[in-house]
C-alpha cells in the first residue's frame, strides 16, 4: 500500500460516516428547531427604567397566561432592568408557578399566596440576574395541564435593590397582579395593557418531534451500516 | 479507525483553540465594572392625615385613621418599600402629625378625661407617639430615621374649625366617628397674646424636641446601622441659630447638621417661632463652610416647605418663596454654591426638578420634593395620564464610592398598584 493509495483510501473512509454525521445533524437540528416550543414569547419590551415596576423584597409582580395544552416547562425568562447593573449582577429572585384557583368573580386579589406559604404554588426556581435583558432559568421540568396560570417574579431579601421590569410589551397577559405585603397578591391599580412586563416560557421536547430524531439517528444507522457492507 | 483518529486530530486542535478563545472571553457578568454604594438613604415627608380633607382614594376612613391622624395605609406600604431598599438613614420631611394646635398646658381642662386626653398639649404627644411607633421597625431593621420638622409640628392655626359628621378637622377633637365637633383653637404670639391664622409656636417647639429629640441625633444607634467604615461626626445641633438668624426661640435639635464620612447633612427648621415660612441661611452658610474645611464633598439639605413652590394646576404659592422671597434666594444661594441637594415636603405631591429661578435661569441644583408619605394629595383627580403627580413616592439616593450621587425615585399611583421608578438622576462627580 503506497501512502498515496492510503491517503485514497483514509479520504474515502472518513466521507462517509461524517457525511451520516452531517445528515444526522441536520436532522437533529431540525427536530431541536421543532422542539423549541415557546409557551409564552411578550418580545422584549420597548419601556425603559423610567415608569417601570419595582421587583425587590417589597414588591412582586406576576401576570397570568393560558397555556391551551398540557405541557411541560423546561426554561423561563424574565426581562429585567437595574438601576444598578454593576452591583445586581449575580443577585437572585425567585420564578415561581401558580394555579389560578380563581375566586368566583375575582375581584382584588387572586389565588396567588406569597411564597413562604407555598400555598397554591406549583414549582419554583432561582432565577440569576445577569445584566440587563434576559435572565434565564433552565431545566425545569414542570409539568402544566392545560389552563391559566400566573408566572411570578419575586425576591427572598437576597439583597435584590433596583431592578426593574420594563413595561411595553406587544404581546400581554390577560392579567397582572403585584405583591406588597398584606394578604396576597392584589390586582388593584394593574393593567394588562401597561404592567406587562417581559417574560418567555419555552416547553421540554413535544412527541411530534421525536420522529425526526428517530429518523436521523435511522439514517445515520443507514449509512454506517452501507460502509460495513 | 485511521480515518477517526486523522479526523480527531484535525479537530482537536481546533476544538482546544476555541475552548480557548471561548474561556478567555469575559462572560456579561464579568465585563460590568462595579462602583460600591459607599452609602445609602431614603427621603419622605407628610404622612399626616386629615378627615377633613381626606383624598377620595382614601374613603372610608378606618376608625384608626381618624382617631390618629395618618394615612395608615400609604404610609406603612412606604415603609416597607423604604425597608426594601436598606438605606441607612431616613429623612422624614416634616407633617408626621396633624398637630396645629398648641402644646401648651393652658389648653389642658382637668375636669374630665376628655378635657385630658383631647387637650392640644396631649395630642401631640398622643399622636406624635403613634407616628413614632409606626417607625420604630423601620429603626430596628436597619433604618435610622432622621425628623425634621414641619409646619404641623412647629406652627399652630388659630381660629374656629367646624367640620361636617364623621369629620374631625383639628388636633382639638372627639374620638366619635360620627360626631359633629367645632373646635377654637387659639394661637399666641411671641409675648402671649392672642394671634391669627399660623404662626410657630415656642410650646410647639419644645414639644418637638420633647418628642423627636432623642433622634437628634442618637450617634450610637446611627453608627450601629451606618455601613462599614462610616460613621456620624461633627454633629452641630444648632444652639447657636437663634443668635446668627435674629430668632426668638431656641432652635437646638430644630436645625441641626452633622457628617457621615465625606458627606454632610443638615436639616432646616423652615417656620421657626417669629420668623414663619423661612430657613436658616446664614447658619447654614457657615455650617456649610466649616464642613468644606474638613473635606465635606457632598451636601444634603432637608427642609419642610419647598424653597420654589411646585406649581400644579390650581397651585397657590406655599413654600418658602411665598413669605420672603429675599431669605428664599439667600437660603437658595447656598444651595447652589455647595451643589446640594434640598429635599423637602409640604406639598402632597412629587416633584423633582431644578428650579426656574426669578432670572429665568434654570438651577444647577435640584429640589427633591417628595411630600407624597400618606397626606391628601393637593391635585384633585384625576391626572392626565403619566403624570405623577399623585403618587405615593419616596426618593433613594446612593452615594458611590467614585463619588457618584444617584438618586432614584419610587412610588405607586393613588390606585396603589405596582412600585414604580418615577425618576432617576446621576449628580455629577
Amino acid at each position: 500500500v503506497t501512502p498515496k493509495h492510503q491517503n485514497n483510501n483514509t479520504m474515502k473512509y472518513s466521507t462517509l460516516p461524517w457525511r451520516a454525521l452531517a445528515c444526522a445533524c441536520a436532522l437533529t437540528l431540525a427536530a431541536s428547531h421543532a422542539r423549541a416550543s415557546t409557551l409564552i414569547d411578550t418580545q422584549a419590551p420597548a419601556g425603559g427604567l423610567t415608569n417601570s415596576p419595582t421587583v425587590d423584597t417589597s414588591s412582586w409582580l406576576a401576570e397570568r397566561f393560558t397555556l391551551a395544552q398540557a405541557t411541560t416547562v423546561s426554561s423561563i425568562s424574565a426581562f429585567l432592568l437595574s438601576s444598578d447593573e454593576g452591583n445586581d449582577i449575580g443577585k437572585s429572585l425567585t420564578l415561581a408557578v401558580y394555579a389560578d384557583t380563581s375566586r368566583g368573580a375575582e375581584t382584588s386579589i387572586p389565588d396567588l399566596d406569597w411564597f413562604a406559604d407555598q400555598q397554591g404554588q406549583l414549582f419554583q426556581t432561582g432565577l440569576t440576574f445577569n445584566g440587563n435583558g434576559w435572565s434565564s432559568a433552565s431545566n425545569l421540568n414542570w409539568s402544566l395541564a392545560s389552563g391559566k396560570y400566573w408566572f411570578a417574579l419575586e425576591t427572598d431579601g437576597s439583597g435584590v435593590s433596583g431592578l426593574q421590569v420594563p413595561t411595553g410589551t406587544p404581546q400581554f397577559a390577560d392579567k397582572v397582579a403585584f405583591y406588597s405585603g398584606g394578604t396576597g397578591y392584589s390586582t388593584n391599580g394593574m393593567s394588562p395593557s401597561s404592567d406587562t412586563f417581559g417574560l418567555r416560557v419555552s416547553a421540554v421536547p413535544e412527541p411530534t418531534s421525536i420522529p425526526l430524531a428517530l429518523a436521523g439517528m435511522s439514517v445515520m444507522a443507514l449509512l454506517l451500516r452501507r460502509r460495513q457492507a | 479507525m485511521i480515518t477517526f483518529r486523522s479526523a480527531n486530530r484535525a479537530i482537536a486542535p481546533l476544538f482546544l483553540a476555541l475552548t480557548a478563545v471561548a474561556a478567555a472571553l469575559p462572560s456579561a457578568a464579568q465585563a460590568q465594572t462595579t462602583d460600591a454604594v459607599v452609602l445609602s438613604f431614603s427621603t419622605v415627608g407628610d404622612s399626616r392625615q386629615d378627615p377633613a380633607k381626606v383624598d377620595s382614594t382614601q374613603k372610608p376612613m378606618s376608625q384608626q385613621d381618624y382617631q390618629w391622624l395618618q394615612n395608615s395605609k400609604a404610609w406603612s406600604r412606604l415603609m416597607r418599600e423604604i425597608s426594601a431598599k436598606k438605606p441607612s438613614m431616613l429623612f422624614f420631611n416634616g407633617d408626621m402629625i396633624m398637630g396645629y394646635g398648641n402644646a401648651d398646658v393652658s389648653t389642658v381642662s382637668t375636669a374630665n378625661v376628655a378635657g385630658v386626653v383631647n387637650s392640644d398639649l396631649v395630642r401631640y404627644y398622643t399622636q406624635s407617639a403613634f407616628w413614632r411607633g409606626m417607625v420604630a421597625p423601620l429603626i430596628e431593621a436597619g433604618t435610622y430615621v432622621i425628623p425634621v420638622a414641619g409646619n404641623h409640628e412647629v406652627q399652630c392655626r388659630s381660629g374656629a374649625v367646624t367640620t361636617g359628621t364623621g369629620i374631625v378637622a383639628s388636633i382639638t377633637s372627639t374620638n366619635s366617628f360620627t360626631g359633629n365637633w367645632a373646635a377654637n383653637i387659639t394661637c399666641k404670639d411671641a409675648n402671649g397674646n392672642a394671634a391669627t391664622g399660623k404662626l410657630g409656636m415656642k410650646t410647639n417647639e419644645d414639644a418637638w424636641r420633647a418628642n423627636f429629640g432623642d433622634l437628634i441625633i442618637d450617634s450610637a444607634r446611627l453608627n450601629a446601622v451606618l455601613p462599614a467604615g462610616q460613621s456620624v461626626s461633627h454633629i452641630n445641633a444648632g444652639s447657636t441659630i437663634a443668635a446668627t438668624e435674629g430668632l426668638s426661640t431656641d432652635q437646638t435639635q430644630l436645625s441641626y447638621s452633622f457628617d457621615v464620612g465625606n458627606n454632610h447633612f443638615a436639616v432646616v427648621n423652615t417656620d421657626p417661632a417669629g420668623a414663619d415660612g423661612t430657613a436658616p441661611a446664614t447658619w447654614l452658610q457657615n455650617d456649610f463652610t466649616l464642613a468644606k474645611s474638613r473635606g465635606a464633598a457632598h451636601f444634603f439639605v432637608f427642609g419642610h416647605k419647598p424653597a420654589y413652590t411646585y406649581m400644579y394646576p390650581g397651585a397657590t404659592l406655599g413654600g418658602l418663596d411665598a413669605s420672603n422671597i429675599a431669605k428664599r434666594d439667600a437660603f437658595w444661594n447656598v444651595i447652589e454654591g455647595y451643589s446640594a441637594v434640598y429635599f423637602c415636603g409640604h406639598e402632597h405631591i412629587f416633584n423633582m426638578r431644578q428650579p426656574v429661578k426669578a432670572n429665568g435661569s434654570v438651577s444647577s441644583a435640584w429640589q427633591v420634593l417628595v411630600g407624597s408619605g400618606g397626606s391628601p394629595f393637593d391635585l384633585a383627580g384625576p391626572i392626565p395620564a403619566g403624570s405623577t403627580d399623585r403618587t405615593y413616592a419616596f426618593a433613594n439616593v446612593k452615594v458611590y464610592q467614585s463619588g457618584k450621587v444617584q438618586i432614584d425615585a419610587y412610588g405607586f399611583s393613588d390606585t396603589y398598584g405596582a412600585t414604580k421608578l418615577l425618576q432617576s438622576v446621576t449628580l455629577p462627580q
